[in-house]
Formats: C-alpha cells, structure tokens, sequence
C-alpha cells in the first residue's frame, strides 16, 4: 500500500468510527492543554514571585532565634 | 592662565566592603574624582589613605605600583586591546604584576567564569558584543581582586540583568562576611547564643524556591498519571477497534496486506489520533492563556515553546506505546478463521 492510500484508508477508519473517538480526542486534547497551562502558570507564578520579593530589595535582614530546620529556610 | 579647580572639599571614608556610587551631572567631575582616587589624576592638596597606606606623597612609579596592585579600574571605554583575545585583555593585570603563567589562567578561567564570559574566552575583541567587551572590561578589573574597585558606569552597556548579575557577583563575598559578623554580635550579645537564624534575601528566595521544586514535582507526577490514563484509553479504544474491524482485518489480509502493514495501519491510526488531540489541546492552551492574559495582565503567563513541543512528542510517544498491543493483535488475526465465519 502506497503512503498516500494508506493515510485516505486511516482516515477514513478514524472518520467512520467518531462517535467512539471524538472523547477520545477531547480527553486527550483536556489532558495536554492542562498540562501546557499548568507549566505556563508554574513559569509565570515563578517570575510573579520573584518579582514582588526583590521588591524589598537584597538590605534587608531578619534575624530570630532558634535554628532553621532542614528543607525549610536555609539560613545563616 | 590658572588650571581650573575640578573638585574640591572632598571628605569621606570608605569602608572595606562598601559600596559606594558616586552621582552627578555631565562634567561635574565624577570621573576627576574617580582617577584621583585610582591616583591616575594629580591631587593637589590634602590627604587619601587606601588600606592603611597614605597615599597623597606617592611619586609616579609608587603610584603605578598601587594602581596595579591595590586598585581595579572598569573604563567607561572598555580599553582593551584589539589583537588580545578577551582571556589576554583579561590577563593583562596580572602580567604586569609578574605572576606565574599557572596561577594566571586559573585566575584569568575563574573571573571570566563569574561575569558568564568563559565561552568567549578566545574570542578577539572585534568578535564580542558590546555587553560582552563590557563583561571583559570588568573582568579585568576585578582578577587582581584589588581592594577598590573603581568603575565609571560599568554597567552602562549592560542589558539589565548582566548588570544587577555582576553587581551581585562583587556583593556576593560581601554580603556573606556581613552576615557573619552579625552572627557574632548576636552571639555575643545573648549569652552565646548559637540558635540564631538570619534570614535574608538570598535566604527566602532559597526557601522559596524549595517550594517550586515541590510545587515541579507535584505538577510532573501529575502530568505523568494522566499521560498513563491517556494511554490506557487509546489502548482500550485500539483493542475495541480491532476486535469490531476483525472482518475488515481478514479481508485485507486476504488481499495480500502483510503482518507489517496491518500493524502499521492501526499504530498510525492512534498517532493521527493523538496528534489531531494533541493540536486541538494546545490551541486551546493557548486560547486560555491568552484569555486568561487578558483578565489577570498581573501573571503574564508565557508558555514556553519547549512546552509545546514536549507535550506533543509526549503525547505521540504514548500513543505509539500503547497501541501496539492492539496493532500486534490486529496483525495476528487469522484471515481464513474471519472470512469464514
């Protein structure tokens, strides 16, 4: 079978049969699209925060008692 | 004629690790101010100590000495030399103060590392952007670490984010020794106290970006599973398929269509599947994150082209996976046992 033949014979396949794959297609179009969104918010949240520290600038120090626990702030 | 009085009335100290900027109109005398303090300009009266040293007395050869070992200029030109390759220019203090070729290129690779240049490292002058002659320029002055660093608008040609980079870079050491001595004082202070935390900047940005790499994580796994979920689903739908298509599968096959292409047909039916999803998927991606720009303009949410293309080839990459199970079974059925019944 010629490529040409065998992309009609699929899609002609995927055509006939589009009530068992339009959800098939919509799931998998839901899934991607959140996933896309999803690293795009993670991006955008990073810059956001980033932002508004460096808001108050790199002068300011605060010191308090006790020492930081592993995997929380790693200070001085 | 009388030589014009520049500036004068000046008085000041500068501590080690200071940071001091020096602001002023166009020919108000900054850069005088500058080169008398790189005693490169004649001070006619009065006194300037540097590290403990006076300076004021010195004769031309004493200063060019101090100029060489104490004092790092940044020249508002770059002031480099044009058949020199950056790593060269770079090193050119250090020629001068007679240190061993060995040292000099583990100065020369470390300091060019610290302003992002190390790539360039060969590259002739004529061959470097304008913020990265910059880069050299402050490179070469800052190798000798010298106890002053004079700059004349270092960051002028930078784009904003080498600039704050490299000033960061100087304040880095500094900032750590600061944070020391509070320590100490705290320390003193309480008893010997040794439960301090300080926190700052630096600190909470780390923290904070702990969260993201959860935060990262959580997304992935995420991300992951519904991947698995999606290619259970083209799995299922494939197997459903072949089993409804088994005449149609026979009589291909009696027609001639080999194992191979039988296969290949149902695995390209799922890709073209997935991939018109995939497409329709990230349309609307983009669709809502335009929208979403729109309502919220505070988050500027950006979608990576990498996004894009990782999510597609992700997604085809299931599809090919889990439909060949179904394609292997497809290709299996026996077209005698099919035409007959």
């Amino acid at each position: 079978m010629k490529l040409t033949d065998g992309l009609r014979w699929i899609n002609r396949a995927v055509l006939s049969q589009r009530q068992r794959n339009l959800p098939t297609i919509l799931g998998f179009a839901i899934g991607v699209s959140a996933v896309t969104i999803l690293a795009a918010m993670g991006d955008s949240l990073k810059q956001f925060v980033l932002n508004e520290f460096s808001q108050f600038g790199s002068h300011i120090i605060a010191i308090t008692s006790g020492k930081p626990k592993p995997w929380a702030i790693q200070g001085f | 004629m009388s030589t014009p009085l520049c500036v004068k009335g000046i008085d000041l100290n500068i501590a080690k690790g200071d940071y001091l900027s020096v602001i002023g109109s166009s020919g108000s005398g900054k850069s005088t101010f500058l080169n008398m303090l790189g005693r490169s300009d004649v001070i006619d009266n009065g006194e300037y100590w540097l590290a403990q040293q006076p300076t004021h007395q010195l004769n031309k050869e004493q200063r060019a000495s101090l100029r060489g070992k104490k004092i790092g200029f940044i020249f508002q030109p770059f002031q480099l030399i044009n058949r020199l390759s950056a790593a060269e220019n770079v090193a050119l203090p250090l020629v001068l103060a007679e240190i061993a070729p060995a040292k000099r290129k583990q100065m020369v690779e470390q300091v060019l590392q610290q302003v992002g240049l190390t790539a360039r490292a060969q590259h002739l002058p004529a061959q470097l952007s304008g913020g990265q002659l910059q880069r050299v320029a402050i490179a070469k002055g800052i190798v000798m670490q010298p106890e002053l660093i004079l700059a004349d608008e270092p960051t002028g040609n930078l784009d904003q984010h080498s600039g704050r980079e490299i000033i960061e870079s100087h304040a880095v050491s500094d900032r750590q020794a600061v944070i020391e001595q509070i320590y100490q004082i705290v320390k003193q202070r309480h008893q010997n106290e040794e439960d301090i935390t300080i926190i700052t900047q630096q600190t909470v940005m780390q923290a904070f970006n702990n969260i993201l790499v959860i935060l990262t994580a959580i997304i992935g796994l995420l991300a992951g599973i519904s991947l698995v979920v999606a290619g259970i689903l083209i799995m299922n739908l494939s197997l459903i398929s072949v089993q409804q298509r088994c005449p149609e599968i026979g009589l291909l096959k009696a027609l001639g269509a080999s194992h191979k292409l039988i296969q290949q047909i149902f695995v390209w039916e799922s890709l073209m599947l997935v991939t018109v999803a995939s497409l329709i998927g990230l349309l609307c991606a983009q669709l809502i994150i335009f929208a979403a720009n729109q309502w919220l303009p505070i988050l500027q949410f950006v979608t990576p082209i990498w996004s894009h293309a990782v999510a597609l080839s992700v997604a085809i990459l299931t599809a090919l996976v889990f439909s060949w199970l179904p394609a292997k079974q497809a290709a299996i059925v026996s077209p005698v046992e099919v035409l007959r019944g």
